[in-house]
């Protein structure tokens, strides 16, 4: 099998808390080591984690400094909503008139700064512009945790989907039909879908929808674009994914629902992190303390049982590799903190 | 002490950054509450539902909300129109368009565990408790009626959302907060309190710092164990204090501890929950 350095994008999936961000920024670390270019997105680092490699909020993917050691680069960018929005709203609508239509109006607006379901579109549309930019090695993806992880890799099929379903002809055309005939013709026509939807939203406000979703027909047909590309990509054999776990604390349940149900949806052989493993010297002086001595024993003792737990589980359900990650006993928070346990891990396993 | 000052609400959000306990503890307090005499309601909203498992044998209603039921429910049940909602809504292509709007899931969700609380909806629960998306999903759940509101757009189904926006402000509704001593989740939770405090209106119930490490021994384990306990202990401290000094003020009353558990059994019973529950304590006596 070939490393997971040699693919050109790598897609870090797990639930919350158990170090996600953190592996997808000591593997980016690792590649640039290798003199890799790298570029890396997360979709919601900590702060202290962004700050810590001096990403910035806005704006594009930036060069960090990792001095001159380095080989390679990494830029690392943190997703921007409406900064991708409106780029996308640019990129995609055809008349200036149109794009200043869309940008000021209140759907648009609260839609690209107030809420969450966007977030997904605009992550894999900034994705999709760096796996096929051209400009780096490799793309390392860090994606929302939990079952977020599961809506962002299945968005790509929904938008895809949106010309496979005649989404545009089911959804566009009864609005643009409105558009020119008005809404009282259309209800008249019988056509059930507006009907319906004028019984829950109300006619006006159906009316200010209609006219928006006309607006917007070009933005939807990029998005649908993009969507099927972003399947391409994950689809593509250089395209890896990986699970990543952690023995710390009961997450074992957590991570066998969502490996299994990342395989359901077709994400076979994955590779398997495990965060937070004791030290060898740890466990085995651990093996001789009677279980009930303390709380504190007894979880690390149930940490060894877990990674136990996790690696007969994995083996049993894909053929990727399983990276094995020791608890260094302090915060990993800084570039140098990260690299050192990066450098670390590599020795560890001599295999990412 | 826990039902003592929830006894009121009809409506409590679990939160916090994942991995910190909000599941087990949603289900240990629906258990307190239902020891109380409650009948309790316990939600979650995700295509990997935990809470049967959690929960099994403790005899506690469990429901998960996915967005297509909350718009089946809502049409169906609510406003009553079977017909329409065969007719159109059923399809699936229906469904994506509408699972791609922007703000849509997330009120029909608000608005469908509302809905659960109004008898006519055939319920009979005092009290739910919502195992709730971890901090910025929740952020964005939790602010998203008030921003459909300011779009101006009107309509019934607005008024829909005005309701649950002024349930949500009543009163009846609270949230208790998660974090574990650990600096990242620590950081992370002094820079989403004053957050959540300035956008959202539904007050704190408290800050509950879970897991925390009950004092030990360690002089007389062997040298490596003992290095890594009190490293840990002392890791879990400072956390701790950092979580004290940087909570905002008005929040700092609202502080608590529950310790680090023996032994975490799988699924939990009646006797665990109570257990983790009799731990807590004033995170002022640290």
């Amino acid at each position: 099998m070939k490393s997971l350095l040699d693919s050109k994008a790598v897609v870090f999936i797990g639930p919350g808390g158990v170090g996600k961000t953190t592996s997808a920024v000591v593997f980016s670390l690792l590649a640039a080591w290798q003199g890799k270019k790298v570029g890396l997105l997360s979709i919601d680092p900590s702060k202290r984690l962004a700050s810590a490699l001096g990403m910035d909020l806005k704006g594009k993917p930036k060069l960090l400094d990792m001095g001159p050691e380095v080989k390679g680069t990494i830029h690392a960018g943190v997703v921007d909503l409406k900064q991708i929005f409106d780029d996308k709203v640019r990129e995609f609508s055809k008349s200036q008139a149109k794009i200043d239509k869309i940008l000021a109006h209140p759907l648009y607006k609260a839609a690209s700064t107030n809420l969450s379901g966007p977030v997904e579109y605009m992550s894999l549309a900034r994705f999709q512009e760096m796996v096929d930019g051209g400009e780096f090695d490799i793309v390392v993806l860090d994606t929302p945790p939990d079952h977020h992880a599961l809506d962002f890799l299945t968005r790509p099929n929904v938008l895809a989907g949106f010309m496979d379903k005649k989404i545009i002809q089911w959804m566009v055309k009864p609005f643009a039909l409105a558009g020119r005939l008005g809404l009282g013709k259309i209800f008249s026509m019988g056509e059930k879908l507006m009907g319906g939807l004028a019984q829950i939203t109300g006619i006006s406000t159906l009316h200010k929808f209609a006219e928006f979703v006309i607006d917007l027909q070009e933005v939807i047909e990029g998005f649908h674009r993009l969507g099927t590309r972003t399947l391409a990509i994950f689809a593509d054999k250089s395209t890896r994914f990986v699970l990543v776990s952690s023995v710390n604390h009961d997450r074992v349940y957590s991570i066998k629902s969502l490996g299994a149900k990342l395989i359901e949806l077709g994400f076979t052989n994955p590779d398997l992190i495990i965060n937070r493993c004791l030290p060898q010297q740890v466990t085995d002086e651990l093996g001789e303390i009677p279980v009930g001595t303390s709380p504190i024993l007894d979880e690390m003792g149930q940490r060894i049982q877990r990674e136990k737990d996790l690696t007969k589980w994995f083996s049993g359900i894909s053929s990727g590799r399983i990276i094995r990650a020791e608890d260094i006993g302090t915060e990993v928070d800084s570039l140098e903190s990260l690299t050192k346990f990066a450098l670390a891990q590599s020795q560890l396993n001599s295999q990412v | 002490m826990w039902s003592d000052s929830l006894i009121h609400r009809k409506l409590v959000f679990v939160t916090g950054k994942g991995g910190v306990g909000k599941t087990s503890c949603s289900v240990a307090l629906a258990q307190s509450l239902s020891d109380s005499g409650k009948r309790v309601l316990l939600v979650e909203s995700s295509k990997l539902p935990q809470l049967p498992e959690y929960s099994r044998g403790l005899g506690i209603d469990t429901l998960n909300l996915e967005i297509s039921d909350c718009f089946r429910d809502y049409i169906v049940d609510n406003l009553g129109q079977a017909r329409l909602y065969e007719a159109v809504f059923s399809r699936d292509v229906v469904k994506t368009f509408l699972e791609t709007i922007p703000g849509l899931g997330e009120v029909m969700l608000l608005g469908r565990i509302f809905w659960a609380l109004n008898p006519r909806s055939g319920n009979q629960y005092d009290v739910i408790i919502f195992d709730a998306p971890s901090s910025g999903h929740f952020l964005s759940l939790l602010t998203t009626p008030k921003a459909m509101i300011e779009t101006g757009i009107g309509g019934p189904l607005m008024g829909e959302v005005q309701k649950v926006y002024d349930f949500l402000k009543s009163g009846a509704a609270s949230m208790i907060y998660l974090v574990t001593p650990e600096e990242l989740v620590v950081s992370e939770a002094i820079d989403f309190l004053p957050q959540i405090q300035a956008k959202v209106e539904v007050p704190m119930e408290f800050i509950l710092l879970n897991r925390f490490p009950p004092h030990i021994d360690s002089s007389r384990l062997k040298p490596f164990l003992r290095a890594w306990v009190d490293q840990e202990l002392r890791r879990s401290r400072n956390a701790a204090k950092m979580l004290f000094d940087g909570v905002p003020e008005a929040l700092r009353s609202k502080l608590y501890t529950l310790d680090l558990q023996n032994s975490f059994e799988f699924p939990m019973n009646a006797i665990i929950c109570r257990k983790l529950l009799s731990t807590l304590r004033i995170a002022g006596d640290l």
